[in-house]
């Protein structure tokens, strides 16, 4: 939709309009960030009614796109916070005694395409949020790293290297489960 | 291709930048390297796994319901806010409005009467049915009494009750002697024609044949201050009620008093004195041809100086007693007034003063207003601190209160 400026009296007209080509990726955001449908709605919905509080306060120098995007993930973020479900992969190697060997490359690859979404996605629920974010910006909503780099307010060098980071730890777990997954399917 | 320039290419490749011959050499190394075909696979996993993502109809509908929730609840909060604005305002203007109209002391009077100086003003001759009022006060006391005074608080005198206060001072019998009475009135007069009912008087004294003894007058009318005059006339004692008759119509004549003094057995008795010293003087020069010697001589002269200087003054009193008598003294006093009167006005200049007053009570309210709020202002100054102080303290307490929970 092509942008108008707005009137307070069109203010929900307008932000109904703007929203509704963005539902979408609001919710996959969510929903990739939490991890579950349920708390994927309620944070989308939440990201709704904050970007609709704060339309008036939205500057027309961001698109809205990247605007309300950035606070999906702040949403989530909180969210996360809240539940405490945070795994880090410290916290992984500690409870579930998992290593990180060197292992065989490619057995990620080798699993039927079910199974590694089924892995992919639990994988990403152990990433911490800072990491899952890059990895559903870049990796899962195919932003570019100067659109990352404007909706989290960050450095474009610091955007890639955290998606870097994040991309290795990723692989790392998968790997791990991977070699698990086929050894059990085995 | 080896995996170092794989790795590089790869996010050109996921975003379908990179040309068709890079892409297929990528694919290629993939087709051959384990560790770089599960990077593409899970570069692409996490591609499918979003497009695989299915949006809830719930949440379609939810979040539009939810904005529409919202908007009502602003709009009530706007309401609220605006009756509480008004609110405000008119409490703000209750405060202004009374606390400058408790500062006035009261509102100006509603109306100002009419008020003309007879000097410059043009209206209201004081006919009948004016605001002012004319009184004489009559203390009767008739016959050889001398003070009397009349009163015509019910009607202006009638003929023949003047008729039995009249003396005619020339022919009135007393033993064979004329009688000798002296006449004196005085009398005060209101007038919003100063100047003229002044000159009235006057030539009412010269038509009488009279004259006029005395005139002292002050005031300033440039100024507005009212004007009187004091006189003193000499009136033919015949002429003496034909002219307080004339005086009556001249301005409102008030106070009048007059005095009927008998003189007679003074008068008589002086002339008695007289006639003897007379009689003494003859006598006196008629012994000067018989006088023996110088001694003699010396001492009549004596007696007849002293015969001479009892003539003399008695002479003189006895004229002193005809001038008193031929002629009245009328002393009066002219007053100028001003006239209070509630002049009748129509309805359109009712609503023309109206509206002049309104506006210019209008202009002097709003700068007591001014007045007010500065004379109030170190005193809302100080209240806004305290509220501020106030405001900021609960503020800060729930911030903490909100930081420290989960």
């Amino acid at each position: 939709m092509e942008w108008k400026p707005f009137s307070q009296k069109k203010r929900k007209s307008d932000f109904e309009a703007l929203a509704a080509e963005n539902e979408r990726r609001v919710y996959a955001v969510c929903f990739h960030m939490m991890g579950n449908r349920e708390d994927a709605q309620d944070c989308a919905q939440e990201t709704m009614l904050r970007a609709f509080r704060g339309f008036d306060a939205y500057r027309r120098d961001a698109s809205f796109s990247t605007w309300i995007t950035r606070i999906a993930l702040n949403v989530c973020v909180d969210a996360l916070r809240k539940r405490r479900q945070v795994v880090s992969l410290d916290e992984l190697k500690d409870e579930k005694g998992w290593d990180m060997p060197d292992s065989a490359p490619g057995a990620y690859a080798r699993l039927e395409q079910k199974e590694r979404m089924a892995l992919l996605r639990e994988a990403m629920q152990a990433l911490p949020p800072d990491m899952r974010q890059m990895i559903v910006l870049r990796d899962m909503q195919g932003m570019s790293y100067d659109e990352i780099a404007q909706t989290l307010a960050l450095p474009l060098g610091t955007v890639k290297s955290r998606v870097s980071r994040a991309r290795e730890k990723l692989g790392a777990l998968l790997k791990k489960s991977s070699e698990l997954f086929s050894s059990t399917s085995v | 291709m080896d995996c170092k320039e794989f790795s590089n290419l790869l996010d050109a490749f996921m975003d379908g930048a990179l040309p068709d011959a890079e892409a297929d050499r990528l694919r290629a190394h993939a087709a051959e390297c384990d560790a770089c075909a599960a990077l593409l696979a899970l570069r692409q996993d996490c591609r499918r796994v979003d497009e695989e993502t299915e949006v809830p109809d719930a949440f379609l509908s939810s979040w539009r319901r939810m904005i529409q929730e919202e908007t009502m609840v602003e709009e009530k909060k706007r309401k609220q806010r605006n009756w509480k604005s008004w609110a405000g305002i008119a409490a703000a203007l209750v405060f202004l409005i009374g606390g400058t109209m408790l500062s006035r002391g009261g509102m100006p009077p509603r109306s100002a009467a009419l008020s003309k100086n007879t000097a410059s003003g043009d209206w209201a001759d004081m006919a009948a049915g004016s605001s002012l009022s004319t009184s004489y006060r009559r203390t009767a006391d008739m016959g050889s009494v001398t003070n009397f005074a009349y009163d015509d608080y019910a009607a202006p005198m009638e003929a023949e009750e003047a008729s039995e206060m009249e003396y005619d001072a020339a022919e009135v019998e007393n033993g064979g002697q004329e009688k000798k009475i002296i006449r004196n009135a005085s009398f005060t007069i209101k007038t919003t024609h100063y100047e003229e009912d002044l000159q009235r008087i006057q030539d009412l004294a010269g038509e009488m044949g009279g004259r006029v003894e005395y005139l002292s007058s002050s005031g300033d009318a440039s100024s507005g201050q009212t004007r009187s005059a004091s006189l003193t006339l000499r009136i033919p004692a015949e002429a003496l009620d034909a002219f307080l008759e004339g005086a009556e119509g001249i301005g409102n004549v008030t106070a009048m008093t007059q005095e009927m003094e008998d003189a007679s057995d003074t008068y008589y008795d002086i002339q008695a004195r007289l006639e003897t010293q007379q009689e003494k003087l003859k006598r006196l020069q008629a012994m000067i041809q018989s006088a023996r010697d110088v001694s003699d001589l010396i001492e009549i002269e004596s007696a007849i100086a002293d015969a001479q200087y009892y003539i003399d003054r008695y002479t003189g009193q006895l004229k002193s007693f005809d001038s008193r008598v031929d002629f009245s003294t009328v002393r009066i006093t002219v007053r100028e007034v001003k006239i209070t009167e509630m002049k009748e006005v129509t309805l359109g200049e009712r609503i023309v003063n109206g509206l002049k007053n309104s506006m210019e009570e209008g202009r002097y309210f709003l700068e007591d207003m001014v007045v007010f709020l500065v004379s109030v202002l170190p005193w809302l100054l100080g209240l806004a601190a305290l509220v501020l102080a106030a405001a900021l303290i609960i503020r800060n307490r729930k911030k903490k209160k909100e930081n420290k929970q989960p």
